[in-house]
């Protein structure tokens, strides 16, 4: 358990000079991990259909908002670097093999993705109103970018769309295996 | 569109302080610099704003103070053998909403601009700058500008909401730029000016405006704004034209420098403009393929928001106009 949360702050946040809400912006834009952790729900969502993505693109953000501030920002608990690797596996996995999830299950998953990148995110925020702006910044963040993965994919209903989108989830997918493998060679690191 | 019409007005709370404080040092001679300190006045008292440099500086003349409308001007002469390498802070500017832009020039013809802002309160002097950075100034001076300018959001947000086709679109978004771009250079080259509060007044007064404007074209009713936004948005723009200026004339930029720092602002000003654009028709277009129906309290809300802080601000700046005439 010592392991798995601890309270040190390794992570740093974006520096644009523009003020604490573009930080925010540029934090999430600059950090490979949100970027294919969200486009992968956004593929996810987009085999399924405009239901699992509305609810998906709700549920992210707001996930993501409560698990920066709560277990991130207010109580300091850190992700365990295997964490986010195994988050690539499943959403990538599933979006790979085109799984017929139900609506109840790809709702759960996108608050179970917000709610972990959240809290990575969330350890490295000061937590004062620069710290909440560059939150607001961030979740805004999120929830445009998954809107806008959206409307690129969404539309394109070809078979072949559909097995580029299949070959992306398997591409994250393989990056959730090098990291697994990765975090289980330095097992106990922690990372962001 | 709900959501980006509750958090732009949001902005109100954390709202700019659209002029910015100004400090000019030009070096007369090798070591010895001419100092002109503007900061912008709150009512009767000078924003507590001062510069302070991280190495050896000295005043040798005591300090000349003036209050033209609006500004505080202090002058006086510094002496420091080696300013380049040295920091520059400005105190006070961590407290408050406003920036400064800081322009020194040496003896030597180079120069070094920069802005300080609440979050970022001082800066290296650098040995040499290069003509990008000093347009990059001036380019994110003016994406804050609108992207933090509340009135200015708001009243593309309700063209947004008026116009029903993309080649209207095209035509309004144009009309708005070809107009705020025409007063912006007009007022910051010095060959028009309009003051401050009756401008803001003006500016409050086009967004409520809209408002109505709004409820009809939900109505299905039609109007000459409805017919015409691109009418509106031209007349409009070299208002708010006159708006954008205010963020660089009340500097009192040398003009050497307006060239570079109107066109860079422009430029900032139109990436600002089209990416808020550009954001809001994606966002729309994704709420459209993901079939999100929207409860009715939640359609109507952004023109409401439009109306509600158009006439907030009307009626605000109204009064400060009167009770300044009084």
């Amino acid at each position: 358990m010592a392991i798995l949360f601890t309270s040190a702050a390794q992570a740093h946040l974006v520096t644009t000079g523009l003020g604490p809400v573009y930080d925010g912006i540029a934090h999430f834009a600059l950090s490979p991990k949100d970027l294919i952790a969200v486009g992968g729900l956004a593929l996810l969502a987009a085999l399924r259909g405009p239901t699992h993505g509305a609810w998906a693109l709700f549920t992210v953000s707001l996930f993501w908002l409560l698990g920066a501030a709560v277990p991130g920002q207010a109580l300091g608990l850190r992700v365990p670097t295997v964490v986010p690797a195994v988050v690539f596996l499943v959403v990538g996995g599933l979006a790979a093999a085109d799984v017929r999830l139900p609506v109840s299950i790809s709702t759960v998953l996108a608050a179970t993705v917000g709610l972990i990148r959240g809290c990575s995110n969330g350890v490295a925020l000061p937590g004062d109103r620069a710290g909440l702006l560059n939150l607001a910044g961030m979740t805004t963040a999120v929830f445009v970018f998954f809107a806008l993965c959206i409307v690129l994919i969404f539309p394109i209903r070809s078979h072949l769309a559909r097995i580029a989108v299949r070959i992306c989830g398997s591409s994250i997918a393989a990056t959730g295996v090098l990291l697994l493998g990765w975090s289980i060679r330095g097992a106990g690191s922690i990372s962001n | 569109l709900a959501a980006l019409a509750v958090l732009f007005s949001s902005a109100l709370a954390f709202a700019h302080e659209i002029r910015p404080a100004y400090l000019e040092l030009r070096e007369d001679k090798p070591g010895e610099f001419t100092v002109l300190w503007k900061t912008p006045m709150l009512g009767a008292a000078r924003l507590a704003l001062e510069p302070e440099f991280s190495g050896d500086s000295v005043a040798v003349t005591p300090v000349t103070a003036r209050t033209p409308p609006g500004a505080a001007i202090q002058q006086w002469t510094l002496r420091a053998a080696a300013l380049r390498g040295q920091k520059l802070r400005i105190r006070g500017l961590e407290g408050s909403m406003t920036d400064a832009l800081v322009r020194i020039e040496f003896a030597d013809g180079t120069k070094w601009v920069q802005r300080l802002t609440g979050d970022e309160t001082e800066a290296a002097i650098p040995m040499r700058q290069s003509g990008w950075s000093v347009a990059r100034v001036y380019l994110t001076l003016g994406i804050d500008h609108i992207l933090f300018g509340a009135d200015h959001v708001l009243f593309v947000l309700g063209l947004l909401l008026i116009v029903k086709n993309r080649w209207m679109l095209l035509k309004t978004i144009t009309a708005f730029t070809v107009a705020h771009s025409i007063t912006l250079a007009v007022a910051t080259l010095g060959y028009a000016n309009v003051p401050a509060v009756p401008l803001n007044a003006a500016i409050a007064l086009s967004i409520l405006f809209l408002g109505p404007e709004i409820v009809r074209s939900w109505r299905g009713q039609t109007s000459f704004t409805i017919r015409n936004p691109w009418v509106v948005a031209f007349a409009f723009g070299l208002l708010h034209g006159f708006g954008f200026a205010s963020a660089l004339t009340s500097a009192g930029l040398p003009q050497t420098d307006l060239p570079l720092a109107l066109l860079s602002f422009n430029v900032g000003v139109e990436i600002g403009q089209l990416s808020l654009v550009g954001l809001v028709l994606s966002l729309e277009r994704a709420f459209r393929v993901l079939e999100i129906r929207w409860p009715r309290w939640a359609e109507v809300l952004p023109g409401y928001t439009v109306g509600s802080l158009g006439a907030f601000w009307t009626i605000q700046r109204v009064a400060i106009l009167l009770g300044g005439a009084q």
